[in-house]
């Protein structure tokens, strides 16, 4: 049987970028489906998407990240894909990774790959204060799971059924999807891999992380949802998928 | 034990204000402005200032259990605690209202879902729906 994959893409405001990637990425994976979740942008980037290729499924309000990229699991789920690779529209993740991340998802059976900017291959360089959130969030992912991942706050992330149902689900945070949602899916017995990918510094445009007064209340966001991740029943999943 | 009681002064007005309060939520009620499911709370708290004040033996317990030297104190005391309560109601109910709305928007983002360009699409009620969502 072919095996359906998604690409899912959450956008709001990426005109500058969203063409790009798309066409990268079906360059790079001309079997794969390509959905754009539209978080209400105010700019051309639901017919950017059309145009390049992609289906776009338009939020009427503005959800961020985590809802938005939820759209996309939702999407997946319903229409039966067996596999979901995240893509940041904004051109930082490398649309030719995809294949790696899915050959690491079917060769080694696990159910969720993470693509690493640590891991040796390309030459991402995060500025001091982000680094030292990123060590953070790695040392906490350890001492929660047991497990080393160089690269939890990675949205760059392919998933099989059983991830994607999870992530489908009421368990996935709203807001923005990080290290605790590693955490809790390995509690969950979810199986995490992680390969190296090649990431870029923003082509246009202004990141979700920037400002003084974001990153800081937003480490304090994350330790708390780690907090109470740990504290929750890990959730329920198939063994089937 | 030597404890300000309520003067009668103090205890009149504050059964008035109760007194006003629970009319003011039962009318509130009436008109629907204020669903029956959010009243209860305001409702009790308006009766527990009647029998509390009504009652001084009652409000005189709770002054000596809670370690107050002052009857107006204590009446302080148990309305911020009850106000707090309120507003972790409140958040809750936010909270609520929060994973609801995301639910509908995701729901609908699917139903509006559009094709690529230059794909015909088997459904032809999903394409009425997305140009319906959009006008």
């Amino acid at each position: 049987m072919q095996v359906k994959t998604l690409v899912v893409m959450p956008a709001y405001n990426e005109a500058a970028n969203i063409g790009n990637t798309i066409r990268k990425a079906r360059q790079a994976n001309p079997d794969v489906d390509i959905a754009v979740v539209d978080d209400g942008s105010m700019d051309d980037t639901a017919a950017i998407a059309t145009q390049a290729g992609a289906t776009v499924l338009p939020l009427p309000i503005n959800l961020g990240y985590g809802g938005a990229l939820q759209t996309g699991f939702m999407y997946a789920e319903a229409n039966g894909y067996d596999e979901v690779v995240q893509l940041d529209s904004d051109g930082q993740h490398e649309p030719a990774c995809i294949n790696d991340l899915l050959t690491a998802l079917r060769d080694d059976g696990m159910d969720i790959v993470i693509g690493s900017r640590f891991m040796g291959t390309g030459d991402y360089k995060a500025p001091p204060a982000r680094a030292a959130g990123m060590a953070l969030m790695r040392w906490l992912t350890r001492v929660t799971t047991g497990k080393k991942i160089t690269d939890p706050t990675s949205g760059f992330q392919a998933l099989n059924r059983r991830a994607i149902c999870l992530y489908a689900s009421d368990v996935y945070p709203s807001d923005y999807p990080d290290a605790d949602v590693l955490i809790m899916v390995q509690r969950a017995g979810l199986r995490v891999g992680e390969i190296p990918v090649q990431m870029y510094q923003r082509e246009a445009g202004v990141s979700m992380h920037s400002g003084l007064i974001k990153p800081i209340w937003y480490m304090f966001k994350m330790l708390l949802s780690i907090g109470l991740t740990m504290l929750r029943k890990p959730p329920a999943v198939s063994r089937s998928g | 034990m030597d404890m300000d009681m309520m003067t009668p002064r103090q205890t009149l007005f504050t059964l008035a204000l109760a007194f006003i309060l629970l009319a003011f939520v039962v009318e509130l009620v009436r008109r629907r402005r204020l669903r029956e499911e959010y009243s209860w709370l305001w409702v009790i708290a308006s009766v527990v200032v009647v029998v509390l004040v009504g009652y001084p033996p009652l409000l005189a317990a709770i002054i000596a259990a809670s370690g107050a030297s002052k009857a107006t104190t204590t009446i302080f005391m148990l309305s911020i605690t009850f106000l707090a309560v309120v507003s972790v109601h409140m958040s809750t109910k936010l909270t609520e209202n929060k994973s609801k709305t995301k639910r509908l928007a995701q729901k609908m983002a699917l139903l509006a879902a559009r094709p690529p360009a230059g794909t015909q699409t088997s459904d032809a009620r999903n394409v009425g729906f997305a140009e319906a969502t959009e006008a």
